[in-house]
């Protein structure tokens, strides 16, 4: 489980400079921040 | 015409949906309805939203996340993908997101439609609210205590179709000597002490030798059970009640709410599953809970609440004493209860004759009832005097009615006591402060319109837009020292907020309509005030008149 939740970290980490320099974000990115936030959700 | 609603949150909300998608359902049958909501919240409520949905597709974040699999974050969003094609594929024309949620905000983002309502994101991620409703809820709903709409009233006006009522009437059943309980709530600071409700459940029992209680809850409160079942003055009433915790079947808690005669409870799911069985409601508000936006969707509703001044609080705000649970006492809720179980009307008059003043002067008692243009509205039954927060209330209900429907609700002005007018005159000064903001708002934006209008270069305006950004800075200061006009406030910073225009003149011509349509709140806001005010100097006259006439 920290396993999985340390990649979806790290992918978000990829994202985190477009998020804070708004550059537009890609479809597949739109995907993981769907499902990094159900994950926080359920946390 | 395909629609989907979005409803990820929990059983209370998705049944505060169903009434409002009900509604839509039997004035406009044509639409094909689809509700999209986490399984465990959907399911056990299907018996309910099979009769007003077409099409319900569930989910749970477990779908997509299994670790016992090792999914890898591709795996999962490819999941994800998959699911949301099979929402695609429906084609939808309208989405409408009515959780408010991170996650259901991203849903709505990858969802195809032609029209989306609700909180989504743009193409940088960000929050977007593109219809007024929407940016109303997400910045006056659960914040403050100056929303004067129940969600379901919201979800309508969402919807389009506020104004309008159920048209479905339930077959009347008949009703056991049967009382509902629900002792429990999702959070410590929105429930009573165990004590009292064992109080509660005496008198119930000492009182109405027919009469049976049933206690209800989840499987979380069921640690909770034993201290009715230990209870040594419950003891010999054991047999008359019915404990029913943690049963997975909400069919059957329903069935058991159609049945009974009242139900008693804090907010929660199950107040607003006794509304749907038309069962009369006793609602004890506590905590964070606003009884204006959650008071269970019927005409048979009561609701008691504190009257202190911290109440309602945030859920972000730390509370380890709960004052505000001592200030209702369990003999005014028997006394409320006594009332119902004989029939006797929750009237100011009657609640006067039964309920010592003891227990009446640190609460308020609201009864719910329809003011004949399809909205809930709440009438408070112990102070009729209303003080500083129910006067704005009124003038936010009349405000946002206008502003945001085109609605023009009538109402003559409040009586207010001497205090309340004192307070009124300094919220005229935060008024007066207020639209001065906003009037430098719009003299900037209408600046920068005719700047970019003359070609002036990026470097040339930058000190014209930075002006606007001031506006951020300052009407904070208002709120603090005017915390009854955060509302306004708060809504016009998100409605600045979900500016999407590409281009700097559109930009700018949005932001000169907003602080235009602020200016115009605020007048309003003013001149209902003034109002108030006019008409007390009159009550006083009147009153001055008559004493020297006797």
């Amino acid at each position: 489980m920290s396993d999985f939740k340390s990649q979806i970290i790290s992918e978000l980490a990829k994202i985190q400079d477009k998020l804070n320099t708004n550059k537009e974000i890609t479809e597949d990115e739109s995907y993981l921040l769907l499902l990094s936030s159900l994950i926080e959700e359920e946390s | 015409m395909k629609m989907a609603i979005i409803q990820t949150t929990r059983l209370g909300d998705v049944i505060q949906t169903a009434q409002a998608a009900r509604i839509l359902k039997e004035y406009y049958p044509h639409i094909e309805l689809t509700l999209i909501g986490r399984r465990r919240f959907v399911e056990p409520l299907r018996f309910l939203c099979d009769k007003i949905f077409d099409s319900i597709i569930t989910f749970e974040t477990k779908d997509f996340v299994s670790y016992e699999e090792k999914k890898t974050p591709e795996r999962s969003v490819s999941s994800l993908k998959s699911f949301l094609e099979k929402i695609n594929n429906k084609n939808i024309d309208v989405l409408v997101n009515l959780s408010f949620s991170k996650s259901s905000s991203f849903l709505t983002n990858l969802i195809k439609a032609k029209q989306k309502l609700g909180m989504s994101r743009d193409r940088f991620s960000k929050i977007k609210i593109d219809d007024l409703w929407s940016q109303f809820i997400y910045s006056n709903v659960q914040r403050g205590s100056q929303n004067p709409y129940n969600l379901v009233d919201l979800y309508k006006k969402i919807l389009g179709v506020s104004f309008l009522k159920s048209k479905t009437n339930m077959e009347a059943t008949p009703r056991e000597k049967l009382v509902v309980i629900h002792p429990f709530a999702s959070q410590k600071r929105k429930k009573w002490g165990h004590s009292k409700w064992i109080e509660v459940t005496y008198f119930i029992l000492k009182n109405f030798p027919e009469h049976r209680v049933a206690i209800v809850g989840g499987k979380e409160d069921r640690e909770y059970e034993k201290y009715f079942l230990e209870s040594t003055i419950l003891g010999k009433y054991q047999d008359r009640i019915d404990y029913n915790i943690a049963n997975k079947e909400i069919r059957s808690l329903y069935l058991s709410l159609r049945k009974a005669q009242l139900f008693v409870g804090h907010d929660s799911m199950v107040g607003h599953l006794a509304s749907e069985a038309q069962t009369p409601t006793l609602t004890i508000s506590l905590g964070t809970v606003r009884p204006h936006e959650t008071t269970p969707y019927h005409s048979k509703a009561i609701n008691v609440a504190p009257r202190i001044s911290c109440f309602p609080c945030t859920p972000t705000k730390k509370c380890d004493l709960l004052p505000c649970h001592g200030q209702v006492s369990y003999q005014a809720i028997c006394k409320l209860i006594e009332m119902k179980l004989q029939n006797i009307e929750i009237s100011h008059q009657n609640i006067q004759d039964k309920i010592s003043i003891f227990h009446l002067e640190n609460i308020n008692i609201f009864k719910a009832y329809d003011p004949g243009h399809g909205e809930q509205e709440l009438e408070e039954l112990i102070h009729l005097t209303p003080e500083i927060n129910s006067i704005f209330k009124i003038y936010y209900k009349i405000l946002w009615s206008l502003i945001l429907s085109d609605v023009e609700l009538s109402s003559n002005p409040p009586r207010v006591s001497i205090k309340t007018a004192k307070e009124l005159e300094h919220y005229q000064k935060g008024l007066t402060s207020l639209f001065e903001i906003y009037r430098f708002g719009a003299t900037f934006a209408k600046q920068l319109i005719e700047d970019i209008n003359q070609g002036k270069k990026a470097h040339e305006i930058k000190e014209t837009f930075s002006k606007i950004s001031e506006i951020d800075t300052l009407t904070p200061i208002v709120k603090q020292n005017y915390p009854l006009l955060a509302p306004l406030v708060d809504f016009y910073f998100v409605a600045i907020a979900n500016i999407r225009e590409e281009e700097l003149i559109q930009v700018a011509e949005s932001a000169l309509l907003i602080f235009d349509s602020a200016q115009n709140a605020v007048s309003a806001l003013f001149e209902l005030s003034g109002q108030t005010l006019e008409a007390q100097i009159h009550f006083n006259d009147k009153d001055h008149s008559k004493l020297l006439e006797s």
